[in-house]
């Protein structure tokens, strides 16, 4: 992937009376049209409307997405990954997503789940999302909420979610085709950062790029005023410490494991949480409340958590969609953004960068953390 | 009067390391404390942090995991993956306050009887000052 500055080829997608989405949906139905896709994943409401879930679209006559829509219900990476994981695709699919989306994808072909040799990955500004529950009782269609959200996020009918607000990567990065709204007037930057991505591009007759020198500075603003926030929200939150905070803060969790069903990290077709490794007979069980005195049922509520914390943690891209899933509405991400910061800084792994990186518990060197087993 | 406090420690020890040091120290009737419930692992970067963390939060006072020196794993480098699984799990469980401080790591060899007494009385007595695990107080683990 080459790196390239913010102009560098970069087309102009100018908005239609329709608004954002008919054009872009001209877009996306031209890319097959032209025969540089077979299909395009992307968002598109339901036929009753009140939410937009990713569509596999292959009759350019059906793109009607609502690629723009401030809601995630699924994890667009785990989509992605169900396409590839037995092989790879042998022709080409667009897939808009937003940037954790990206970077959780990224992990899942570091980690052998998905292959993105024939995805066409098109990465859209995110401005934040809402809570699926607030976004289907929103009456404002997904363009002026999108529109708002970047605008005046205080004028914003709701609240956008913790995981969002609090977000570092809004702007896609490693991506084949990036979708710059920040700083872009009238319509959207469809920028190439691939060939593949300037394959797509080849043909689709947009205007260059003329009027995009506030794009940086933007994007910079923006990114900025999320980190704060993101520094802010660790804060607040660190006195979730220590055994007596730590179960208060999970009380209410029902071992559902909703929390690692959406995770797009979590990929074990049957999880350790799960298994037989952890399963009690009702003897252990009698044995266990002898030897104890008492115990909650069902067992294992913070082995799961804490487990599951060393098992994805590494990897997560802090998408919120656990926080979002949780039936007992507790806030993960107040736990989880903490942990992870911590876990990744000590490897100095941030995940979904690229492809090529290793996962920091794929491989070792063998000068260091000396200090492990001499202390 | 009240009985001293008696740590619960279970070991995860390497088959080819640890676990014959640890066979060495009985057989040359070293003597250390008690306190060390031996499991068997064939390596410590076979040892899923999981199994480590139910231990822990089932209420065990102190974790002892022992492995192959540096260059020396039986499987050429499962300690090394072990090491940083081990990094990575004190980090979450600092990050939480869940007294990380109850897991110990050593590397042990098989010819160091005298080692595994003297690590297993060190643990022994540093967990003894820490005391009992607080998790065994609530019931809702």
């Amino acid at each position: 992937m080459s790196e390239k500055g913010a102009n560098s080829g970069a087309a102009f997608l100018k908005f239609k009376k329709g608004g954002m989405n008919a054009a872009f949906n001209d877009f996306l139905a031209g890319l097959i049209n032209r025969g540089k896709v077979a299909a395009v994943l992307a968002p598109q409401q339901v036929p009753s409307g009140g939410m937009a879930f990713p569509a596999l679209i292959s009759d350019p006559e059906k793109i009607k997405t609502d690629a723009f829509a401030p809601v995630l219900p699924v994890a667009t990476a785990k989509m992605i990954s169900a396409l590839t994981c037995e092989a790879p695709l042998t022709r080409r699919v667009a897939a808009v997503m937003p940037n954790c989306q990206i970077r959780a994808l990224i992990e899942l072909v570091k980690l052998k789940q998905a292959d993105i040799g024939n995805i066409v990955i098109i990465g859209i500004d995110c401005p934040g999302v809402f809570d699926i529950n607030d976004y289907s009782n929103l009456k404002e269609d997904s363009e002026t909420l999108f529109t708002a959200l970047f605008n005046n996020v205080k004028k914003t009918p709701a609240k956008i979610r913790s995981a969002c607000a609090t977000c570092r990567e809004p702007i896609p990065e490693y991506c084949d085709i990036a979708v710059g709204v920040l700083g872009v007037k009238d319509g959207v930057m469809l920028e190439p950062r691939t060939d593949k991505g300037r394959d797509a591009l080849d043909g689709a007759g947009l205007d260059e790029l003329k009027d995009a020198n506030g794009r940086a500075k933007a994007v910079e603003e923006f990114k900025k005023s999320r980190a704060a926030a993101d520094e802010s929200f660790r804060k607040e939150h660190e006195k979730i410490q220590g055994i007596a905070e730590v179960t208060k803060f999970y009380a209410a969790c029902i071992n559902c494991q909703n929390c690692r069903t959406v995770c797009p990290i979590c990929y074990c077709h049957e999880c350790f949480f799960r298994s037989d490794n952890l399963a009690q007979t009702p003897n252990t069980l009698l044995a266990k409340a002898r030897a104890r005195g008492s115990f909650k049922m069902p067992l294992d509520t913070l082995l799961f958590h804490t487990g599951r914390m060393n098992h994805m943690i590494l990897s997560c891209v802090e998408c919120g969609l656990c926080e979002q899933a949780c039936p007992a509405n507790i806030p993960l991400m107040q736990v989880l953004k903490r942990v992870a910061a911590d876990a990744q800084s000590k490897f100095n792994y941030i995940p979904g960068r690229h492809p090529d990186e290793e996962m920091p518990l794929k491989v070792f060197r063998e000068d260091e953390f000396n200090n492990v087993g001499e202390e | 009067m009240a009985k001293e406090f008696e740590p619960k420690i279970v070991g995860f020890l390497c088959n080819w390391c640890t676990y014959t040091g640890a066979d060495l120290a009985g057989t040359s009737r070293i003597q250390y404390p008690p306190h060390v419930r031996i499991i068997r692992v064939m390596c410590s970067g076979a040892v899923d942090p999981a199994y480590i963390l139910k231990a822990l939060l089932d209420g065990a006072d102190g974790i002892f995991i022992g492995g192959c020196h540096p260059g020396d794993c039986h499987y050429l480098t499962g300690n090394y993956k072990a090491r940083r699984k081990m990094v990575l799990m004190k980090s979450v469980l600092e990050t939480l306050g869940l007294e990380p401080e109850r897991l110990w790591f050593r590397w042990i060899s098989a010819s160091e009887g005298q080692k595994f007494a003297d690590s297993m009385t060190e643990i022994s007595e540093e967990v003894k000052k820490l005391g009992p695990n607080p998790i065994k107080e609530y019931w809702n683990v």
